[in-house]
């Protein structure tokens, strides 16, 4: 098991350093474009060469970036070309929200769609009918206009929760909760969908197995067939779906964020982006990079401990 | 095992059970994220974008800029029109043909770090500002200097007539000069303007707090004790934020009209933009065609502009030969427009120019500025005259600076106008404005505007109103119509009359009452 994490670590730092060196060389190509992005677009050539020069983007680019990753190692980011703000800082403020949201939205969504793929995959009937009906709509509706018909329900005809914006826990845990109610709920609507009838199918999957017909003959419960064995054997490709369902997540929030107005990562990045303030994208993409890799890494080590086999391959 | 399935289930309902309590919990002490504007004294406001920071070298125009107004004084005050009031300037005296203007101080104000807004302050936050991005547009070469403590004198290398208004625009906005030489521009601004930034309670990129400055000296005019700016970058969110009173007033659009009047809130309609073609290849550099002011004018008559103010813009817009705004002092009341709906008549221009079969076009494209709908109107209005327009889609950062870089003849684009129509002369018709993209020099326009920069008063304004006739009579723009913008407010929680906003972008936070 320690050579599998080992060899997940190894892999995981190549990919950051591959990941965060093609970013780099994407957003600092252009370095009169940067600095003619902070000066404006009326300054003079003199001007915006100035600050080339005064942003440091006149050095070569492994150099530049040899001086971000020894920053990042030293807990320093730089800082953003606009507001001036560290952009550890901003991070630091941003990244809580996203992370709320991401795993409220995952754990709900797991414990959701694993009961309804269950139910659904073992009943048959009509609730498996149901379902597959529900996870082709609820897949089909984009997450910004789940949210726009929660507002106006719950927010605008039926004013339970707020509209926009986000309370943090430290000032008030149920002002917090109320504040995230409708953006996780409009995130689970799609992910539910999705990843239930994922489950499904894998479960299904499973009980046509042989070895569930061995274990029913030799006269096990039903309940126990299910329980102990098929959501074992239905838990690898599960947690794949739930990987790849959280990598999908942080693109989802963006969107979210944006439409319930929350002051996460997402937006940050969206907004850094669009004026170029790379510092702050850069920042962005470590911790994004981060995450992913720490997904895939537990995603991983959960997959190997649930199936032998995958340890060896 | 069965049990122990049993109880994971449990768990996770129970969560959600927990959450669903503590939002209910939340909902019903707090009602909605931190209970809006309910108090009188209290003004919310949503912004439509992140504010720049607090470097006062780097202030944007707009609401945006709400929050350094709120911090920064600055020389003067202005209204819509660019007619200047005192600020920091008690009084001035603008001399030797628009190239000196002495400032006058007023006595006794104060930095909100308790040292005085004097001479030396002065001079040093203009310098500071002389130096900055947008000094760098909008005061090329000034030099500062105080003769006392209570004077400071402005220079500028050749006249310039609107320094004045510009003393009111961002560049205006003075610093402690303390403040300005910590480097630490990003955390705590240090103005003497009518509200003081509430470090503790704001959250940079999200909310901003600002409470009153009980030590400005114009502090009367500025009714709310505090005011919050949340940053509500999706339109969506701050209508919805609007409808359910967490905030009292923001930017909208045409489309959400509706919706504000069904939940009992009003728009305040403002002026400041023009939608049009701006015929940019003016000498032909790049499609010689365009150099012929045959075709130019052409283009001007194959777009229905009743149509277009009709169904493009839903009878939100007034159709105009201008671009210049109502009532500056450019505007010609009363003006024909010479270029009137003619397809048969512009073939014919055409034709004469010898371009009856047309030629092509590149027309750059960028989304999320309002062009979507138009660009197919662009596209099909000059196919009438057989120009074969390819639309160049655009995206990143640096999409704007590639439109303005020269390389496209012609550019479809909203465009702001100001009160004072000097600044639009600044900005799209001189060889340095910025949207002067290839940088076209004409010695009619050069003649007219030595005269707008050295003159004051009529004669100043007939040179602003002949240069204006000229632009006309050249067809250097195509223009559709003057749009109207919207900012949606509650006229329960505040009163609004109209905006004093030079550049008609967002009622100014003195305009809330």
């Amino acid at each position: 098991m320690l050579k599998v994490i080992a060899v997940r670590l190894i892999r995981t730092a190549a990919v950051f350093f591959v990941v965060t060196f093609a970013t780099f060389a994407i957003v600092y190509a252009k370095p009169a474009a940067i600095a003619r992005n902070v000066v404006g677009i009326s300054a003079s050539d003199q001007a915006v060469q100035a600050e080339v020069v005064k942003l440091g983007l006149d050095r070569p680019l492994l150099e530049q970036y040899r001086h971000w990753l020894a920053g990042l190692f030293q807990g320093d980011l730089g800082q953003s070309f606009f507001t001036g703000q560290p952009v550890l800082s901003t991070l630091g403020i941003r990244f809580p929200v996203t992370l709320a949201l991401m795993v409220l939205s995952l754990v709900l969504t797991v414990g959701l769609s694993v009961l309804i793929g269950v139910v659904s995959a073992v009943r048959g009937g009509w609730p498996d009918r149901v379902l597959q009906i529900l996870s082709v709509v609820g897949g089909a509706v984009p997450s910004f206009i789940v949210a726009i018909g929660l507002v106006f329900a719950f927010a605008i005809a039926l004013p339970v929760f707020p509209a926009t914006g986000y309370v943090s826990p430290d000032v008030s845990l149920g002002r917090w909760a109320a504040s995230v109610v409708l953006p996780v709920a409009a995130i689970l609507v799609g992910s539910v969908a999705s990843a239930a009838a994922q489950f499904r199918g894998a479960v299904k999957e499973v009980l046509e197995r042989d070895f569930v017909r061995t274990l029913r003959a030799r006269g096990m419960s039903e309940r126990a067939v299910v329980y102990r064995h098929v959501l074992r054997n239905a838990g690898g490709p599960g947690l794949t779906v739930l990987s790849l369902l959280t990598i999908g997540l942080l693109g989802g929030v963006v969107i979210i964020e944006q439409v319930f107005a929350l002051p996460g990562m997402g937006v940050l990045v969206a907004g850094a982006a669009s004026k170029g303030d790379v510092p702050v994208v850069m920042g962005c993409v470590a911790v994004t990079v981060l995450l992913v890799s720490l997904v895939n890494l537990v995603t991983d080590l959960l997959t190997a401990a649930l199936d032998p086999k995958a340890r060896v391959s | 095992m069965a049990t122990r399935g049993r109880r994971g289930l449990t768990r996770v309902a129970g969560c959600g059970l927990l959450l669903a309590a503590l939002a209910v919990g939340g909902c019903t002490s707090g009602g909605t994220d931190g209970g809006a504007a309910t108090r009188k004294d209290d003004l919310v406001l949503g912004l439509e974008a992140d504010i720049p920071g607090w470097d006062p070298g780097k202030i944007l125009p707009g609401s945006v800029a709400w929050a350094s107004s709120a911090v920064y004084d600055t020389i003067f005050n202005c209204d819509e029109f660019g007619n200047v009031s005192p600020n920091i300037a008690q009084s001035y005296q603008f001399t030797d043909g628009n190239t000196k203007l002495t400032l006058h101080l007023r006595p006794g104000m104060k930095f909100s770090d308790g040292t005085p807004v004097d001479g030396p302050a002065v001079k040093a936050a203009l310098d500071y500002q002389v130096n900055a991005p947008g000094g760098k547009s909008f005061l090329p070469g000034v030099k500062v200097s105080s003769p006392d403590a209570s004077t400071v004198v402005m220079t500028t290398p050749k006249p310039k007539s609107y320094l004045t208004t510009v003393m009111c625009l961002g560049a205006g906005a003075i610093a402690s000069p303390k403040y300005l030489a910590s480097g630490k521009l990003d955390q705590a601004p240090v103005g003497s303007g009518p509200y003081l930034y509430d470090r503790a309670a704001s959250t940079p990129g999200s909310v901003y707090v600002l409470t009153k400055n009980p030590a400005n000296w114009d502090a009367a005019r500025y009714p709310y004790k505090k005011i919050t700016l949340k940053v509500l970058t999706d339109r969506t969110a701050r209508v919805n934020a609007l409808k359910t009173g967490q905030i009292s007033g923001a930017i909208t659009d045409a489309s959400a009209l509706g919706q504000l009047k069904t939940s009992g809130l009003t728009a305040l309609v403002q002026h400041g933009q023009w939608a049009g073609l701006l015929i940019e290849d003016r000498k032909g550099k790049v499609v010689p065609a365009l150099g012929d002011v045959r075709v130019r004018r052409a283009i001007n008559m194959v777009f229905d502009k009743n149509a277009i103010a009709q169904k493009l813009y839903q009878g939100q817009a007034e159709p105009t030969a201008q671009i210049f705004r109502k009532n500056s002092p450019a505007w010609i009341p009363g003006f024909q427009d010479p270029y009137p709906y003619n397809v048969a008549a512009a073939r014919k221009l055409m034709a004469d120019a010898g371009y009856a079969k047309g030629f092509s076009v590149q027309i750059p494209y960028i989304a999320g500025f309002g062009l979507d709908a138009a660009m197919p109107i662009v596209i099909q209005g000059l196919k009438e005259l057989g120009i074969n327009a390819k639309q160049v889609t655009l995206s990143g950062s640096n999409a704007l600076l590639d439109t303005l870089s020269g390389k496209y003849p012609i550019i479809f684009w909203p465009l702001g106008n100001h009160g004072d129509s000097r600044l639009t002369i600044d900005g799209a018709i001189i060889p340095t404005a910025v949207w002067n993209t290839e940088k076209i020099t004409d010695p009619t326009i050069d003649r007219l505007w030595s005269t707008v920069l050295s003159g004051q008063g009529k004669e100043a304004a007939t040179a602003q109103q002949e240069l204006n006739r000229h632009v006309i009579d050249q067809a250097w723009f195509a223009p559709w119509v003057y749009m109207n913008s919207f900012f949606g407010y509650d006229p329960k929680a505040v009163r609004l009359e109209k905006s004093t906003d030079l550049n008609a972008l967002a009622p100014k936070l003195s305009d809330f009452r």
